[in-house]
Order: C-alpha cells, then sequence, then structure tokens
C-alpha cells in the first residue's frame, strides 16, 4: 500500500546547526503516528517539512502523490487548507473571534457561505461537548475548551492529515485526557492521519505508531525498510 | 536600579533600537512643529506691533479753519511738532503699497522709526521691496509716482521683507484738501490692533497641526509593545517588581524624548527660514519672527519628556505585567453611546448660537462661544468615533461573507479604540479641511466677476474724482484727455458724471455721453445725448444704459468718474495709474486709481482666502503627519500579531487575504467616520458663518483645492496601509514563526 505521507532525504539547517539530517519516513493513510524526542531533536522541523510550512534544504515530501516540496507558497497554503489541519499547544486562536467564528474561518478560507460555515462550525462544537460556548472569546475559554476548540477548527474542513504540535502540553492531566480522547475519537472516526508530537509517553501511548527523533535523525527502529 | 539591567532592558535587541528610532523621529517631529507654530504665533504678533507707525493717526484737517494755530496751506503752520499725513493704499500689479504721502517743514522734530530723516517735497523712503521693484521698472509704470528716493526704511519697522511701503513727501498745500489728511504729532508707540482672526486661525491650526502630532507620539511610544512586554515579563520573572519595570520604561522614554525634544529645537531653528516663507495675510515672515525664546523652548522640551515619561510609565503599571507576561488579552471596554454626547453639546451650541442671531437676540462673547461650539464638536468627533467604529465592526463581523471581513470586523468590535485611534488624525484632519473649504467660499462672495459680455473689463483703471471740490478744478480737458489715450496700451478714456441735485451730488445716478456710452462697446446705448449706467457696472456687474430722465444738458454734469481703458497689459495698466497719480487728472490723490478687482480686493483685504490657505497649510501638514500615524499605526499593529497572521497563513490563508485584513482594518473606520466629517464640517462651517454674519452669509460648494485636499488623504491613507502590507509577507514568514 502506498504512504500517503512520503518524506525522503530530509535535510534541514538554521546557520550551523542541523536540524534534521536525512529523513525517511513513510506514514499510512488513517494511521495515528506520535513522534517524540528530546527538545531540538528536530521533532517540529520534522512536522514543519512534512506540512510544507518549512522548506527542507534537500529531500522531497510527497502527500497523496502530490510533491509538497515542489509547490510554490501558493499552491502549499491552498494544500494546508484543504488537506491539513494543524493544532498547537496555545495560543492558536484568533483572539478577537468567538469560538464558533474562529472554526467558520478555514471553512469560509475554502470558499464555502457564511451561513453554512456557522452551520458546520456548530456542529463541531456539539461533536466535541462545546455548545454552550459558541459565542465566547478564546479569553473567556479554559485552556481545555480552548484546545477543543482549535481542534474543531482543525478538522472542520475534514482534512487528510492533522499535525498536533504538544496539543495537551499546556494542559492538567484530566483536561489532557479529555482532549486527546476527544481528538482520537474524531480523527479514527473520520479517517484521518494524525501526526502528533509529544513528550509525554502516556499521550503517545494512543498513538498505532511511535517514532522517535534525536540529533535530526530517526532511531533506527523507526527508519524505513527497517520497521 | 542597576544600569545594566535597564541598558539591556531597553536597547538588548536590534529591533529595540528601532523602535527608540521610531520615538525619538517622533518626538523631534511633534517638537518642530510644535516650536515653529508657537513662533507663528508670536510672530504675527510682532509683525503688527512692528509696523504699528504706519496706523499713526490724529485730528483730520478742517478746511477753511483759521482759528490759531490751525493748519493750513503753509507748511509753516505745522510748526516743528506737528506734521500733515496722508494714508492712502496705492497698488503695483495686484500688490498693495501703504502710502503714506507727508507733509513736514526741515526743522520738525516729528521722527518716524526706520527713517533718518523725514522726506520733503519731491523726495521718499521706500521699503527694500518696493525700491526693487522700482528698480527693476521703467520709472513711468511706477517710480515716478513718488519722486526722488531718499533712503530705504529699516527692515526693524516692516511687517515682511515683502512690505510694500512708502513714505512720500509732499507740500502742505497739496495735502490740505485731501480727505484723509490728518495732523500726526507722533508715530511711536501707536496702539495697534493685533490680528486676532489670524491668531485664532493660529491656535485651531495649531490644535488640527498638534494633534496629530500628539497622536503620532502616542503611536511611536507604543511601537513594539508586544516585544517590549515579553522583555518586561522576563524582568519579572527574574525579580524586578512592577514599580522596577515602570521605572525602567518611564527612564527608557524621558530619554529618548530628551534626544527627539532636542533634535526638534534644533530643526526648528534650521527649517525657520523656510517656514517664513510662509505667507500670511499676501507677506512671508522674516525668519526672525518664528524665533522662540530660550525659555519657551525649554519648557517645550520640559513638557515633552513629562508627558510622555509619565504616560509610558502609567501604560506600563496599566499592562499590569506578571512574570508569565499578559496571557489574556486585555479587553477595551466597549465605548457606549454617551460617547456621543459631546458631538450633540458642540452642535448645539454652535445651532444655538445660529438661532439666537438669526432671531437677533442679543448673544454676548459671540467669538468665544464659536470657538467653545467649535472645539467642543472637534473632540466630540473624537470622542464618538470609537463607538461609529465599534457600529461599523458590528455591521462588518455580521454581513461579511468573507474570513477576512470576518477578522477584521471582529478585531474592529473588540478594540474600537484603538481601531479609531489609529484613523483618528486624518478623520481630524479632514473634518477641519472640510470647515474651512466650506467658510472660505464665502469669499467668492464678495470676489469680482470675470470678464464677460456687457462687463467692464477687468483691464480698465477707474479713477474716482473728489465731489468736494470744484468741478471745474478737476474735469478733464480735452487736452488732459488726449495725454492719458496717447500712453502706450491705453485704449480709451471714458468720463462718468453725477448730477448735483441742489442737495449735493447723487452718486447713484451715473450718467455719460452717448458716444462715450458707444465707446465702451458694453450694449445697447438708447439714443439720446446723455444716458444713465447703473452703478454696479463698475464692480461688474452686467452694464445696462438707459436715456437720462434727469437731464441731458451736458453744462450741468460734473465729472465724477474716468475710465481708463488698456489692452491689459499689466504695463499699460501701471503706466496709467502712475501718470493718473503725477497729474494727469487734478484732485485725485484721495483714491488711487484701481481696477473692479483691485476694488474688490480691498473689500475682502483676502482675509478668507489667507485663512483658506493658511488652513490647506496646516491641514496639509496635519495630514501628512496623521498618514504617517497610520503607517506606524498598522505597521505596529501588524508587528505585534504577527504570529496571529502567520497562523491564518499555516491555515492556508493567503497573502492577497491578509491584506485584505488589515486593509479593511484601516478602511471600516475611515469610511465609518470620513463620511461624518465631511458632512460635520460643512454644517460646523455654515452654523459658524450664519452665526457670525447673522444669516448674511452662507457657504457654497468648496474649489478644487477641497477635493484634492480629500483625495491627498485617500492617497495618504491608501499609502500608508500599502506601505504597511508591504512588509506582510515578510512578517509573516512561516519559517520566521516559532508555532508551538
Amino acid at each position: 500500500m502506498t504512504a500517503l505521507i512520503q518524506a525522503r532525504g530530509l535535510r534541514k539547517s538554521f546557520g550551523a546547526t542541523d536540524a534534521l539530517r536525512g529523513i525517511d519516513l513513510d506514514i499510512q493513510r488513517g494511521e495515528v503516528v506520535a513522534v517524540m524526542g528530546p527538545s531540538g531533536s528536530g521533532k517540529s522541523t520534522l512536522l514543519h517539512c512534512l506540512a510544507g510550512v518549512v522548506l527542507p534544504d534537500s529531500g522531497t515530501v510527497s502527500v497523496g502523490g502530490i510533491l509538497v516540496t515542489a509547490l510554490t507558497e501558493a499552491r502549499r497554503s491552498a494544500l494546508r487548507l484543504t488537506e491539513f489541519g494543524f493544532v498547537f499547544q496555545f495560543g492558536q486562536l484568533l483572539p478577537d473571534l468567538t469560538a464558533v467564528d474562529n472554526i467558520t474561518i478555514p471553512l469560509l478560507l475554502a470558499g464555502m457561505k457564511r451561513r453554512q460555515a456557522l452551520t458546520a462550525a456548530h456542529e463541531a462544537l456539539g461533536r466535541l461537548g462545546l455548545a454552550g460556548a459558541a459565542d465566547q472569546l478564546p479569553g473567556e475559554l479554559s485552556g481545555g475548551e480552548a484546545q477543543r476548540v482549535a481542534i474543531a477548527r482543525a478538522l472542520v474542513t475534514q482534512p487528510s492529515v492533522l499535525f498536533a504540535d504538544e496539543p495537551t502540553g499546556s494542559l492538567d492531566s484530566l483536561a489532557a485526557e479529555n482532549v486527546l480522547t476527544a481528538m482520537l475519537e474524531l480523527v479514527r472516526e473520520a479517517g484521518t492521519t494524525l501526526v502528533m508530537i509529544t513528550h509525554d509517553p502516556r499521550t503517545a501511548a494512543y498513538a498505532d505508531r511511535e517514532i522517535i527523533v534525536r540529533d535530526g535523525q530517526l532511531a533506527a527502529a523507526d527508519r524505513v525498510g527497517i520497521q | 536600579m542597576n544600569a545594566s539591567v535597564v541598558r539591556l532592558a531597553v536597547i538588548g535587541s536590534r529591533g529595540a533600537w528601532g523602535r527608540l528610532l521610531g520615538i525619538t523621529a517622533g518626538v523631534a517631529v511633534g517638537v518642530t512643529l510644535a516650536l515653529l507654530l508657537g513662533g507663528a504665533y508670536q510672530g504675527l504678533d510682532a509683525r503688527d506691533e512692528r509696523s504699528s507707525w504706519m496706523n499713526a493717526s490724529g485730528e483730520y484737517v478742517v478746511g477753511g479753519d483759521t482759528r490759531a494755530g490751525a493748519v493750513t496751506a503753509d507748511m509753516a503752520s505745522l510748526g516743528e511738532d506737528r506734521v500733515l499725513l496722508a494714508p492712502t493704499t496705492d497698488r503695483h500689479d495686484g500688490a498693495r503699497i501703504v502710502r503714506l504721502d507727508l507733509a513736514a517743514p526741515i526743522t520738525s522734530s516729528v521722527t518716524i522709526p526706520g527713517i533718518a530723516h523725514l522726506p520733503q517735497p519731491g523726495q521718499y523712503y521706500a521699503s527694500p521691496a518696493l525700491i526693487d521693484r522700482i528698480a527693476q521698472l521703467p520709472a513711468d509704470e511706477l517710480g515716478d509716482r513718488f519722486g526722488t528716493l531718499a533712503g530705504s526704511i529699516s527692515d526693524s519697522v516692516l511687517a515682511s521683507p515683502d512690505s510694500l511701503v512708502v513714505v512720500v513727501g509732499a507740500d502742505a498745500s497739496a495735502l490740505i484738501e485731501r480727505s484723509a489728511a490728518q495732523i500726526v504729532t507722533s508715530f511711536t508707540d501707536v496702539a495697534y490692533r493685533p490680528s486676532t482672526n489670524y491668531q485664532t486661525v493660529a491656535i485651531v491650526g495649531a490644535i488640527a497641526v498638534l494633534f496629530p502630532v500628539l497622536l503620532l507620539v502616542s503611536i511611536v511610544t507604543g511601537l513594539g509593545a508586544s516585544a517590549r512586554r515579553e522583555r518586561f515579563a522576563t524582568l519579572r520573572l527574574i525579580g524586578a517588581t512592577p514599580r522596577t519595570v515602570a521605572a525602567i520604561a518611564t527612564l527608557e522614554t524621558a530619554a529618548t524624548s530628551l534626544v527627539g525634544a532636542l533634535i526638534g529645537v534644533v530643526l526648528a531653528a534650521l527649517l525657520r527660514p523656510v517656514a517664513a516663507l510662509v505667507s500670511v495675510d499676501d507677506e512671508v515672515f522674516f525668519p526672525s519672527d518664528l524665533a522662540v525664546t530660550p525659555f519657551t523652548a525649554a519648557v517645550v522640551v520640559a513638557l515633552t519628556v513629562a508627558t510622555s515619561a509619565v504616560t509610558a510609565g502609567w501604560r506600563i503599571r496599566r499592562a499590569d505585567i506578571g512574570p508569565l507576561g499578559q496571557t489574556k488579552q486585555r479587553q477595551e471596554k466597549t465605548p457606549s453611546p454617551l460617547r456621543l454626547l459631546p458631538l450633540a453639546g458642540g452642535l448645539g451650541i454652535l445651532t444655538a448660537i445660529t438661532v439666537a442671531t438669526l432671531a437677533e437676540l442679543p448673544v454676548p462673547h459671540l467669538g468665544t462661544l464659536i470657538i467653545i461650539g467649535f472645539t467642543t464638536t472637534t473632540v466630540g468627533l473624537l470622542m464618538a468615533g470609537p463607538y461609529l467604529t465599534l457600529f461599523a465592526g458590528r455591521i462588518m463581523a455580521r454581513r461579511s461573507r468573507t474570513a477576512a471581513g470576518v477578522i477584521a470586523g471582529n478585531r474592529i468590535r473588540r478594540t474600537p479604540v484603538a481601531t479609531f485611534r489609529s484613523v483618528s488624525g486624518l478623520v481630524v484632519a479632514v473634518f477641519m479641511v472640510s470647515v474651512f473649504a466650506a467658510a472660505a467660499t464665502t469669499a467668492d462672495v464678495g470676489a469680482a466677476p470675470g470678464d464677460g459680455p456687457g462687463r467692464l473689463p477687468i483691464s480698465t483703471l477707474i479713477q474716482y474724482l473728489d465731489p468736494t471740490l470744484d468741478a471745474v478744478d478737476f474735469a478733464p480737458t480735452e487736452e488732459v484727455r488726449a495725454r492719458l489715450a496717447a500712453i502706450s496700451g491705453v485704449t480709451h478714456v471714458t468720463t462718468i458724471f453725477t448730477i448735483d441735485s441742489g442737495n449735493g451730488f447723487d452718486t447713484s445716478q451715473l450718467l455719460m455721453l452717448a458716444d462715450s456710452a458707444n465707446d465702451l462697446s458694453l450694449g445697447p446705448v438708447p439714443p439720446a445725448a446723455v444716458v444713465s449706467i447703473n452703478s454696479d457696472a463698475l464692480s461688474g456687474a452686467t452694464a445696462v444704459f438707459t436715456p437720462s430722465a434727469e437731464t441731458t444738458d451736458v453744462a450741468a454734469l460734473t465729472p465724477s468718474i474716468v475710465l481708463i481703458g488698456t489692452d491689459g497689459s499689466t504695463a499699460a495698466i501701471e503706466r496709467a495709474r502712475t501718470a493718473l497719480q503725477t497729474g494727469a487728472i487734478a484732485g485725485t490723490g484721495w483714491l488711487p486709481a484701481g481696477t473692479r478687482t483691485d476694488h474688490a480686493d480691498d473689500r475682502l483685504q483676502s482675509m478668507a482666502a489667507s485663512f483658506a490657505t493658511l488652513a490647506y497649510l496646516g491641514i496639509g501638514v496635519a495630514t501628512l503627519i496623521a498618514g504617517l500615524s497610520l503607517a506606524i499605526a498598522t505597521i505596529s499593529a501588524m508587528i505585534d500579531r504577527r504570529r496571529m497572521l502567520a497562523l491564518l497563513r499555516l491555515h492556508g490563508m493567503n497573502l492577497a487575504g491578509l491584506r485584505r485584513i488589515i486593509t479593511l482594518e484601516a478602511a471600516a473606520p475611515l469610511l465609518a467616520v470620513m463620511a461624518l466629517s465631511i458632512g460635520l464640517g460643512f454644517l460646523v462651517a455654515e452654523l459658524i458663518l450664519v452665526g457670525l454674519t447673522g444669516g448674511g452669509r452662507s457657504v457654497g460648494w468648496p474649489d478644487a483645492r477641497y477635493i484634492g485636499a480629500l483625495t491627498a488623504s485617500a492617497v495618504l491613507a491608501l499609502t500608508a496601509v500599502a506601505a504597511a502590507v508591504s512588509r506582510l509577507g515578510k512578517n509573516t514568514d512561516l519559517a520566521a514563526i516559532r508555532y508551538e
């Protein structure tokens, strides 16, 4: 079976620091992958390269047969809009927009009518148990609620891949558990691929597969062809 | 407080240096303008005081007075302590010349400031600008009017380097018959009336200019606020108290604004010669007029530094930066409709004044009340701005169908005060320009109409003759008429008569010989020996000739006005004017000849036009600064939100979408309040004019300059936003932002 995401020979440096030193990686459609590793190991850079946020110095990334690294910024923007969703640790909601308006943004960007976008956003909030928080501003939400709104926004366009960077890193264990459960339920239900960076082994345990990045390289067991 | 900590906290990065440079530049611009405006205000008073000797006056001469000590045609009758003075306004090529004809015995003890000796008959003293003008022209166009140059009038007694002033020596016998002749004993310590109108305009202009300057300073001191907050939060984390952080912010701003203010003082001194070229009342300034005293400069510097520093410290304390920074965005208090009250109050004051004036009720302190009403309306507009912005934001947030519209609309409705602040300078500038442009349209009401069929050409000189003199003395004989007609460029010489009805001359009844009327080619002339011409034809109305009902007897008519037609060239007009003054026709000295444009200018004193020019200049400066403020505010807001904007790019919004957000955030408040500013500007101008003139004047359509000013404001706003969004790609570069 052809992998949804294929990375080959990824190398990326920031000045004198080599963040990625030749990474080959395959991720299957619908797979939940936890990316682990110590701070500064290159986890976030890997995620950014896979999502087309950052272009590698060398190597290629293809998603669903599209060579991401060969696309223009405009085409990569369009790809991120239609195929990818993103969740980060904190501060990702637009502070001036209510929860429901935050969720409508990707839909509006995709050309959906406002009324339809609002309906879809309300549904997404309902699925995450946040129907009552629709008109609240991010500043009025708890950390867990804000993360669930961010997940709803990331998934409302039904992307192929959800990239999550420490999605529960700023939450207490109970809230983290709730957020993670909700996110996994949604991605599994929709068959969405999840690439999730985490430091927490308990969080990683929810994944289908764990890969470890160390000094810009995958641990031996995670390399393509060895798994 | 440790100096190293302050240094690291304040200038620890390249971005911080840029911010400090921005603050310094903003304060420097503000102080420069404040000092120049202060100088101009003082300069207006200084030049009035300096030239007050020209307003010297005294008892008018009573003809035929035979009492002991009475002034007669004999120069000796003046004694040593009196001179005879006849002031008039002469003209050359549209410029006004203050002409003071003076008769004084050579032994006179009376002195004129700035003149070595009193001129004797045939001599004159002139201002340097007039001497230059005379030197550049043939004598028969200007110089012959005055005689022989005896010396120049010192700059120290002139209002402006442009001042055209001449003191002409004359015989007492030549002046005593003039109606303007008066007996003067001193030219010093003459009471003068300050140009309060101009000073009022200077104050209003200063408010109009200084408001955007204060705004600019406020915006630049808030530059990079987000990065700065992070820096201060770090200091708090490692143990700095809120007081320490506030002290650092105060110190930082005090030092920066001190440098900016001192640069401003230097810039003001350097720009003084350029600023002095601004013409007020048709005259530029001496650069020294615009100089402020060292004390004033020190006060401006001290006030600027103190205000900026205290505000900076207060802002930081209010921001309540904790060890973890500001984790949640500080919400703005939603503006309430009460913000509309000051605007309603200002308009109410102006309306009440207007209604009372129209009802002919006495309004005490009218001028002060109008200034209060105007100022309240201006402040009211600024206070109402955030509420109207909120309103616009709500509509946009609700109605928008695009992501950019939803984001911009919600941003505006959550931060209406900050959003409006960035455009408030332009809003005030547009309000002011609308008020002044509308008010200036009244200047056109009194302006002479241009040339046209049936109208006396504006190239025709009109010479009024003194009706109190014996008609025989000044009747333009054929010989005189021929002499005038022989002047190169003169096309015809026509006499207009009045008739002595027994109760004096009836100047409303102007009569002409039919042949002369035909020579004017102004329209059909009825077949009669003597015809009547409407008197307003001399001020530009269409000429209408009717048969004279009063008389047909030419011998009974008294010459009252002489019209000298010219080919329209300045040389021909000035040659004719010079010839008239040098005795071509006797009895003309009381009022020099002028075209109907000259006479219209005399009536208006070009004040309204002068106000408009000043206003446009001030508002031009204000608009430029406001545009700069908008650009800085937009860039600053963009930098502070760069992570958020980059996140939008990450989610798939392209750069065009981000540009739309930034543009909408600036455009919505501008459109919401700008239309109101324009409407209010016209309304306020109408109320003020009607209030001041009891309904005598009303505003009209403004001229092209107004459209130009509005267009310039719009272009500036667009440029400011365009300049800001041009950095958008770099500022939201996905690779340069950390997502975590």
